[in-house]
């Protein structure tokens, strides 16, 4: 039926020319190469990854803050040029006392994440230690970020990973103040002289 | 003198193996491919540690450029864009024939002045990238809250898709002024919970 007829007979001579079965790859390789190349720039690999943050539902007439151990606040001023500047305790405080607003950056060795180390040790070598850690062994530090408008979106991110990375369970997103603000601009007047 | 004989040696190479290695990596590329959706900006995410990974259907993203521009995005399962489109319609009681229709939901992120979307739902793809490249973004003016315009978008996008989680994919160098009054606009409709598009880094 479908046969194909090998040595077809030439004549009746009965010789077969024969075919050398190699086949030249080379344009097919190419081809192949082509599509790989298409596909690998068309292609992306990683799947993007997600930060989770849950913002306090908004209360308007949203009565005082929960009272905040003096010892256990931080504030994380996200000023503009990557700067962080960054106080303890209470706002009042840091806005009279001229050394209360520390800056530093977001350095992988020395910057925020250090600072943030080394409060968590301050806590935990406290002689009182017991009031600083709840009961699950999380630090009672509560860390505040505010930013001002002029900063970016990237440092924002970065100071939440910083939460991230030092397991710090307690840290809010919060709209900055004025006497904040003009702390920042103290502070920034302060850092350029440097 | 004797000639010295330089032994000819063949110049065609084996390609089988080649095409063979070719052929695999071709096939694992084909496998994994996953096209590029089209967005109107480019956007760079910024890195961090963390590793949740995003869900693919059932996502509002919120698309802000480096200069601040927003742009928002829904997927269409079970035909949401389709519900979106008309809760917009029937809100800003605005005029899209059938065609124009079918452009938007087939299309990706909008991010303009709603007085301008059926002009731009009816505008050829050349056309309607000229639009994109020009726009301003989606107006949100936090002062006015009748000029915040992404509340609108939002709240017919959560309509048409009840299921839908909320993404913000910024440009790490979008001015943070605008971030807020997104996600003050965000908290105003009750979305407390939302993701932040991230790029995978390591800590150290």
């Amino acid at each position: 039926m479908a046969e194909i007829q090998e040595n077809p007979q030439d004549g009746g001579k009965g010789k077969a020319k024969k075919q050398s079965t190699k086949v030249d790859l080379t344009a097919m390789v190419d081809l192949a190469f082509l599509l790989i190349t298409f596909f690998m720039f068309t292609t992306t690999l990683s799947k993007p990854k997600a930060m989770q943050i849950a913002l306090p539902a908004d209360t308007p007439d949203n009565t005082e803050a929960p009272e905040l151990s003096k010892k256990h606040a931080m504030t994380v001023l996200l000023a503009p040029k990557n700067v962080v500047l960054y106080y303890f305790g209470k706002p009042e405080e840091a806005a009279a006392d001229p050394n209360a607003v520390m800056a530093t950056t977001f350095d992988k060795k020395k910057g925020l994440r250090k600072v943030l180390v080394d409060k968590l040790k301050e806590l935990d070598t406290d002689p009182d230690r017991a009031n600083n850690f709840d009961k699950d062994g999380k630090s009672k530090l509560m860390v505040l970020i505010k930013a001002v408008d002029s900063s970016v979106y990237g440092n924002m991110v970065s100071a939440l990973d910083e939460m991230h990375i030092n397991k710090i369970a307690r840290y809010a997103i919060i709209d900055i103040s004025d006497p904040e603000k003009q702390l920042v601009a103290r502070s920034m007047a302060n850092v350029k002289e440097k | 003198m004797p000639k010295i004989k330089v032994k000819k040696g063949s110049v065609s190479l084996d390609m089988t193996a080649m095409c063979d290695v070719a052929f695999l990596l071709l096939t694992f590329f084909v496998l994994t491919a996953k096209a590029k959706p089209m967005e109107p900006v480019e956007v760079t995410t910024p890195s961090s540690i963390v590793d949740l990974p995003v869900p693919d259907v059932d996502v509002i993203t919120l698309l802000i450029d480096d200069k601040g521009r927003t742009f928002i995005n829904m997927d269409n399962n079970n035909n949401s864009r389709v519900y979106w489109l008309d809760n917009m319609i029937s809100q800003f009681s605005l005029k899209i024939d059938d065609e124009a229709k079918k452009n938007f939901v087939n299309g990706g992120p909008v991010g303009l002045p709603v007085t301008l979307l059926p002009q731009f739902c009816a505008a050829k793809p050349e056309e309607r990238k000229e639009m994109e490249k020009n726009t301003l973004g989606i107006p949100l003016d936090s002062a006015n809250t009748d000029a915040n315009q992404l509340k609108d978008w939002m709240i017919n996008a959560r309509r048409a898709n009840q299921n839908a989680k909320v993404v913000i994919k910024a440009d790490s160098r979008a001015p943070y002024a605008t971030i807020k009054r997104v996600m003050k606009t965000l908290q105003d409709q009750g979305v407390d919970r939302f993701s932040l598009l991230t790029s995978q880094a390591s800590a150290d």
